[in-house]
């Protein structure tokens, strides 16, 4: 394939988002560095408000100057340094690249515009098919995406079909134009727990099938248990932990994770789960406070936690950031 | 009730409220045709005659729906000054109202979308905050103002336009256009700040949706974004507000037409007041009912044609 063998896909260093608020800067995304290589999934998991979609958003230009954000860091896509190509390059990056599934299917459709169209235009923009084969190609791939009837579904609007139809349509849309990293921002989030289990499915076949990488976001550790190779947790805007996905369930060293972890239901159908087993809430963003941002729910918190923040390091191809990890000093083992 | 059902009941209370209304008033307004089409110095007994013979001597309510009876069959009466039919006098100067009415839409639209477009690509930047104000001045100005400051600059400083006059299509497009760009601009120059603001606002919040970050993350250049996904979904408001100024649009044509003396229905209705002629007032006041009521059930289609979830809803079977 294209780069050096070696060469992550994506390469993130450093990255850093922040508003300006009512309140003073938030800082929604603070120094989160991770590589993803070529036909891997990367899941990264964290509660609700952890900072995940500024994340991503921010790494293909949908946060930023734009929307009165401060971004920071360096995205490598191939070797290529995102930030600094001109509009245009970094348009056509986007469009034949990367693609993206959004949260919520009902708002990341145009409600007045056909399904058809807004399939194929990706594939005129960036493939330079004309409107006929853009549409042929369109119903080709609603087809893919297990779409019954798609010439007469290519015709109809997004309200006209049921959510997990929807999101399969997000679905044909990002992988139209034959990406190398499909971003997948908790797909199923917004879908019936019936059709949850199809929605990630279908992702994981494509992905497979044609040699993808993906970013599966998720606020729940069951549904990247079996589906990323890696995982990057995040809380309040930073990775805390950082392992390759049976490292993480085997023995995690982060206390949140363990947090997490156990609040999996062991053996039931892990999409039902819900993080709020973990007693507390995430702090505030906009008022940080100079130590550990996991110490006021944390079990294990010394004052050390409370005076330093403690930096995410890289212990044997792991990562976490805590002063006290677990399974690895003498006194703190599980 | 069917949305068709329910225009059809609107069109027939709004008519009978306005021209039951319009009788009343016209009815108590001081003066009186006969004097008028007589003159000062006509004896009681002619005046008393010609009441008569006019039908005015009959009792208010009784003449209301004999005039209503032969309004739906479509005969408006005829001028009590010259006999000429109300429907014909109508005929002959609506060509007139509805060109002036559909240019200024036109002058209107075409500022108000343009700069409502170029003012979300930086909101709150240099273009955005001069458009606001110049959006403001023209609406802080009354149109017969507007109007006179415009036959100053185009007709009387720099003699582009003329002043006041209208020149019928059938001689010459060019001549009849030059008649109405000022009267247009008048009315449009005035309208477009609205349509602006809303269409603005509206755009700034479906820029914030989820399938606009969609549309640009396919690559879409920013403008191909504005144009062909913001665009639509956020001239909902616009739409609705068209629809709402039609009454205040028919208002300012009236003035604009004696400013610039167009010979449309406005002037039409204008002379009838003086007049006193009660029959040619009615008539007209009726037509522009309708014409409003038409002109709305026009702009609520518009939602149908733009928006595919509301066609869904009205045209079910
Ligand atoms: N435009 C914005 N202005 C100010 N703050 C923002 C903005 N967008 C996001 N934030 C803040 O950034 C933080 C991270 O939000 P983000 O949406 O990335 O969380 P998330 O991990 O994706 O959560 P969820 O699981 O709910 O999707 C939140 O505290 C949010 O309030
Ligand atoms: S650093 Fe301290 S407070 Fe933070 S997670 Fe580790 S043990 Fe808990
Ligand atoms: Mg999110």
């Amino acid at each position: 394939m294209s780069g050096q063998p070696n060469m992550p896909l994506l390469s993130v260093r450093n990255a850093q988002v922040s508003f300006s608020t009512a309140r003073g800067p938030l800082r929604a995304v603070d120094g989160v560095s991770f590589d993803l290589h070529e036909g891997r999934t990367l899941g990264i998991v964290g509660e609700s408000g952890s900072g995940k979609s500024v994340l991503v958003r921010s790494l293909i230009g949908l946060v930023g100057e734009s929307s009165g954000a401060g971004v920071g860091g360096q995205v490598l896509f191939e070797g290529r340094d995102l930030r600094s190509l001109s509009p245009r390059e970094f348009r056509s990056v986007l469009g034949t690249e990367i693609g993206i599934v959004f949260q919520d299917p009902m708002t990341s459709l145009n409600p007045v515009m056909k399904i058809g169209r807004q399939i194929g235009e990706g594939l005129r923009l960036n493939r330079g098919l004309d409107s006929k084969a853009a549409a042929r190609r369109a119903v080709e791939l609603l087809n893919e995406v297990g779409i019954p009837e798609p010439e007469r579904r290519a015709q109809q609007y997004p309200h006209e079909m049921s959510g997990g139809m929807r999101q399969r349509v997000a679905i044909a849309i990002a992988i139209a134009c034959a990406p190398k990293l499909l971003i997948a921002d908790e797909p199923t989030t917004a879908l019936d727990v019936t059709v949850q289990r199809q929605i990630l499915d279908l992702l994981q076949g494509e992905q497979r099938q044609r040699g993808m990488a993906m970013i599966l976001i998720t606020h729940d550790l069951g549904v990247a248990a079996g589906r990323s190779d890696d995982i990057m947790v995040m809380y309040a805007g930073r990775a805390v932990e950082t392992a390759a996905t049976r490292e993480i369930f085997r023995s995690p060293r982060m206390p949140y994770t363990e947090a997490l972890l156990r609040s999996l239901p062991r053996l039931s159908d892990a999409t039902h789960t819900r993080l709020s087993a973990i007693p507390g809430r995430p702090p505030d963003l906009a008022r940080r406070s100079g130590g550990c941002s996991f110490a006021p729910r944390c079990t294990y918190r010394t004052d050390h936690c409370d005076a330093e923040q403690p930096p995410l390091t890289m212990v044997g191809g792991r990562g976490y950031a805590c002063f006290h990890p677990r399974g690895v000093e003498p006194g703190g083992a599980a | 009730m069917p949305w068709l059902a329910r225009q059809l009941v609107r069109l027939v209370v709004v008519l009978f409220c306005v021209t039951l209304l319009t009788y009343m008033i016209v009815n108590i307004l001081p003066g009186d045709v006969a004097i008028v089409i007589l003159g000062n110095l006509a004896t009681p007994e002619d005046i008393a005659g010609l009441r008569a013979d006019l039908g005015l001597d009959r009792p208010m309510l009784v003449r209301y729906f004999d005039w209503l009876g032969s309004a739906l069959s479509g005969d408006l009466g005829r001028s009590y000054r010259n006999g000429e039919p109300v429907v014909q006098a109508i005929i002959d100067r609506l060509p007139v109202s509805l060109q002036l009415m559909v240019m200024a839409q036109v002058v209107a639209l075409g500022i108000a979308i343009p700069v409502a477009l170029l003012s979300v690509r930086r909101p709150g930047g240099l273009f955005d905050r001069i458009s606001a104000s110049a959006a403001f001045g023209f609406l802080a100005m009354p149109n017969f103002m507007l109007g006179i400051v415009l036959i100053y600059l185009f007709s009387v400083s720099f003699d582009l336009l003329p002043a006041t006059g209208f020149t019928p299509m059938s001689e010459g497009l060019w001549d009849n256009l030059e008649s109405m760009i000022l009267p247009s601009l008048t009315l449009g120059l005035i309208e477009w700040t609205v349509l602006m603001r809303v269409l603005r606002s509206d755009l700034l919040t479906t820029l914030k949706e989820d399938f606009i970050l969609l549309a640009r993350a396919k690559g879409l250049p920013p403008w191909r974004v504005l144009l062909q996904h913001a665009l639509r979904p956020s001239s909902f408001t616009l739409i609705t507000i068209l629809g709402l100024n039609i009454g205040g649009l028919i208002g300012g044509a009236v003035i604009v037409e004696q400013i610039f003396a167009l010979p449309g229905v406005g002037r039409l209705l204008l002379g009838g007041i003086f007049n006193r002629d009660l029959i040619l007032v009615q008539g007209t006041v009726a037509f522009i009912a309708v014409g409003f009521v038409v002109i709305n059930f026009l702009v609520d289609m518009l939602y149908a044609v733009l928006d595919p979830r509301v066609r869904h809803v009205r045209f079910r079977s």
